[in-house]
């Protein structure tokens, strides 16, 4: 039977939102998170950031795709799904799923498709068979690649970057939203809910990019660019603060005022989910790459490419770890506290199959990088960083160490 | 160049036969703002015209069933917690009503003790499905104990169906607080939002289950099969629009309390004798 | 402007859907929808018509068979019970199809199985023991120490052995 400590209202016994629902804004955030950095090249022209912009709307793009399938398998009716988009309740911030989702896939979409059209028109002209089909409606029957154009393409993508930053901030930060406007749920209910999302998005995008990216390169043999590694962890490091700052803000103040809410919020936090929340999203999960960002940005100087190299990717997948631990702990700890405030449940065990088990999460996250594989097939996505790696064998006998 | 040549050549670099200058621009965003306008009309518009015309055979449903206009009511309930025994008579009655599925709950009881320890011990045996055993262990002391029967509390302003996505979950005119089972897609947002844990997840249905205050007697003139079941009075049930019925009375001249009155939520379930530990 | 036809071309495709989706919704909203609310409006005649009632209206419903029971209990403590409350509810043993069917001319109807009779003492026990929950103006025995001193068990029919459920004060 399910354990529970104190009282738990009889209706109360039962979680609702799963793993699956712990696993969308997991996903939407590395979708807002990715975009961030792209944007941080196109909008603000940081060019250290260029070998990963192109591949980071790309992975925007991938995740953005399955987005909704860990939504589709938590519902009881998922076809239903679509009256959101017929006769969506304005007071209800579910109902903007569909239109955030479909407002920022045409954001996306669309600067996806002119960021790589040059690309496109390319390899229309180049390739024969089935991949030419592909290229050419991806052409749209437009073979302009002037300089001109390309101009043009550069301001709209430049505008789309710059718009498809609220776009993503409000595909992810309604979910945060949903969470912090339940005046039910004690642990859930707080203004900085959507903030604390948004953040920790940026934080689990970026940290996502470092460890892909220095996976493709070492797969595709070029060299990891170190001003790019750096100014990415400049940036994870300064978002980092920014969240965990929040999220200590919540747990000292609700601890502070000690409201009728902090002793069960307390109970739990420091009883069940004490290994989910002190353990991996505190210590291992901030305080560590905290310390190891520090390190890669204080001694910038100082720290050869293969250091810094495994310094961000340690950091970075704590980092990832830390991010969905975050999300476990607002959506399953939400849920262990009984609406009487009163009493706890004790644990939640994803099952290992069925359709909202670990092995379909598992399956749902696999996707994406399918994605990006035969996003790679067709269209290559770092041709920056071969140049970079052609120069540096003109001039070294080692490229990358 | 020969002119077709010339024509692909300048087609392929995206310069169409007719230069579109400043003012083709203009015209274009006319165009396509006209475009816009027309097909919202068209969209409000067409589907309805259509769907008369196909309609033109159904039987148009007028009103509600002759006899029962949900303008006319407005309910609420009273449950007077100094008359509960914490028979169950109400969880077995409800369950058998509206074929609660097991281990949920559309009404429960809960019996709190309070003794020495700063807060009461409360508990609620399978709801109170089968009554209350007479012991417990390990409550010591206790000095002050009574029933508490719980259930949906159709509040007025309600968090649950502020939250449903759709409006699978609504307020009828008569104070009612109903889901559309064939509506909802179960995404228990309505069951998180709910302050008071009377919602759940039907697991055979997929959808959001909940007291529904036994509409289907209550627009027949009846009782909800919780108060009728009540041996000792302990749960009133009322039509706070006629001005002879007693639970308007109790609710204008008694003393009378709701739970979680802070969050504002407007319960429509009145309680008699609430205690500042009842959660 | 030059070199922007493939703009022009992927807006048309962005207006094609968006067009697509505003006149499909059109028809997928139901009928009913706002009819009192923002709701489909149908629902609610449907919720009035979920079930059949289970439950009748009480002594009236029962008596119109039982009369001499509802003569006996009318006149105890007892009368504040529902007849539903210690047996089953009224469809499990006549089985209407509607209840103001019923209620309307009751004879028209056979009974269709028997009326589950609690005789068991748990019934009598889950109200009359006593605890400290209960509320004082209400009867309770200590059930354990009523039985010794009557030097009877405790087990099922022991109530009743004593007491008649319609009549029970001694």
């Amino acid at each position: 039977m399910l354990e529970t400590i104190g009282f738990v209202f009889p209706n109360d016994l039962h979680i609702h939102w799963s793993l699956m629902i712990v696993l969308y804004p997991y996903i939407t955030g590395l979708v807002a998170g990715a975009f961030v950095v792209s944007s941080l090249y196109h909008v603000f022209d940081m060019e250290a950031l260029k070998p990963v912009a192109r591949f980071a709307l790309m992975a925007s793009l991938a995740f953005l795709l399955v987005a909704t399938w860990p939504l589709l398998l938590h519902l009881g009716h998922p076809f239903r799904g679509v009256n959101v988009m017929i006769t969506p309740n304005a007071t209800s911030a579910m109902a903007g799923f569909g239109y955030f989702y479909s407002g920022y896939m045409i954001i996306l979409l669309f600067e996806v498709w002119l960021v790589f059209r040059k690309d496109i028109i390319t390899y229309a002209r180049r390739s024969r068979g089935l991949k030419q089909t592909i290229y050419k409606i991806l052409a749209l029957g437009v073979y302009d690649t002037s300089e001109k154009a390309q101009a043009i393409d550069r301001k709209m993508v430049k505008f789309l970057a710059a718009i498809g930053i609220p776009g993503a901030f409000l595909l992810h930060g309604y979910v945060g939203f949903l969470f912090g406007a339940l005046k039910s749920n004690p642990w859930w209910s707080t203004p900085l809910m959507p903030i604390i999302f948004i953040f920790s998005a940026v934080v689990s995008g970026i940290a996502a990019l470092i460890v892909m990216y220095q996976v493709a390169m070492k797969l595709k043999g070029l060299v990891i660019d170190r001003a790019c590694i750096d100014t990415m962890c400049g940036w994870l490091w300064m978002f980092l603060m920014i969240t965990a700052s929040l999220e200590l803000l919540e747990l000292v103040t609700l601890s502070y005022e000690k409201a009728e809410e902090w002793e069960i919020i307390g109970q739990l936090l420091f009883g069940p989910l004490s290994f989910s929340f002190l353990g991996l999203q505190m210590i291992v999960g901030v305080l560590i790459p905290f310390i190891l960002l520090m390190i890669i940005v204080l001694m910038k100087k100082n720290m050869g490419d293969k250091v810094a190299n495994t310094l961000s990717f340690t950091a970075a997948t704590l980092l990832l770890i830390q991010v969905f631990a975050m999300r476990w702990n607002v959506v399953i700890g939400g849920q262990m506290i009984s609406k009487s405030l009163a009493g706890l449940r004790e644990a939640y065990k994803p099952e290992l199959f069925g359709k909202e088990g670990i092995m379909m999460a598992i399956g749902i996250m696999v996707v994406p990088f399918v994605i990006i594989f035969v996003a790679e097939w067709l269209l290559p996505m770092f041709r920056y960083s071969e140049e970079q790696t052609e120069k540096l064998s003109e001039n070294t006998t080692t490229y990358y160490e | 160049m020969e002119p077709i040549k010339e024509k692909r050549v300048l087609r392929e670099r995206g310069i169409g036969m007719k230069d579109i200058s400043r003012r083709g621009f203009l015209q274009a965003a006319m165009g396509a703002s006209v475009l816009g306008a027309l097909s919202a009309v068209l969209s409000a518009v067409v589907p309805g015209k259509v769907k008369q015309a196909l309609a033109s055979t159904k039987v148009q449903p007028e009103k509600v069933r002759t006899g029962y206009d949900p303008y006319e009511h407005y309910y609420s309930y009273i449950i007077n917690l100094h008359k509960c025994i914490g028979c169950g008579s109400c969880v077995r009655a409800c369950k058998m009503e509206n074929d609660v599925p097991t281990g949920f709950y559309r009404t429960w009881v809960e019996r709190y003790q309070k003794g020495e320890e700063e807060h009461a011990r409360i508990d609620s045996p399978d709801g109170g499905l089968y009554g209350f055993p007479a012991t417990t262990a390990g409550v010591e002391g206790v000095t002050k104990a009574y029933f508490v029967p719980k259930m949906c509390n159709h509040c007025d302003e309600t968090p649950c169906v502020q939250v449903c996505p759709f409006g699978a979950s609504y307020k009828t005119p008569d104070g009612l607080i109903l889901v559309d089972g064939d509506r909802c897609m179960g995404c228990s947002y309505c069951v998180q939002a709910c302050p008071y844990g009377s919602r759940f997840i039907n697991p055979h249905t997929h959808t959001a289950n909940k007291c529904t205050w036994c509409y289907h007697r209550v627009s027949k003139g009846l009782k909800p099969a919780c108060a009728h079941a009540c041996p000792t009075g302990t749960r009133m049930f009322g039509d706070i629009k006629d001005p002879y019925d007693p639970v308007r009375h109790i609710i204008e001249e008694e003393r009378i309390a709701v739970l979680q009155p802070q969050l504002l939520t407007k319960p429509k379930c009145y309680y008699i004798g609430l205690d500042k530990e009842v959660r | 402007m030059e070199h922007t036809k493939h703009l022009w071309r992927a807006t048309l495709i962005l207006v094609i859907v968006t067009m697509g989706y505003l006149l499909g919704r059109g028809f997928l909203v139901p009928d009913s929808f706002g009819k009192y609310g923002y709701y489909r409006g149908d629902n609610l005649q449907e919720q009035m018509n979920i079930r059949v009632p289970k439950h009748g209206t009480g002594m009236e419903s029962c008596g119109f068979c039982h009369e001499e029971k509802v003569d006996t209990i009318i006149v105890t403590p007892h009368k504040v019970i529902n007849c539903e409350t210690c047996h089953a509810a009224l469809r499990m043993h006549v089985e209407y199809d509607s209840l103001e069917n019923f209620l309307e001319n009751p004879s028209n109807y056979e009974w269709t199985a028997e009326m589950p009779i609690h005789s068991a003492q748990e019934l009598c026990i889950k109200c009359h023991d006593y605890q400290l929950a209960k509320p004082d103006d209400y009867t309770t025995i200590v059930v354990m120490e009523h039985l010794e001193e009557r030097e009877m068990e405790l087990g099922p029919n022991v109530c009743i052995a004593c007491h008649d459920p319609h009549d029970p004060e001694m």
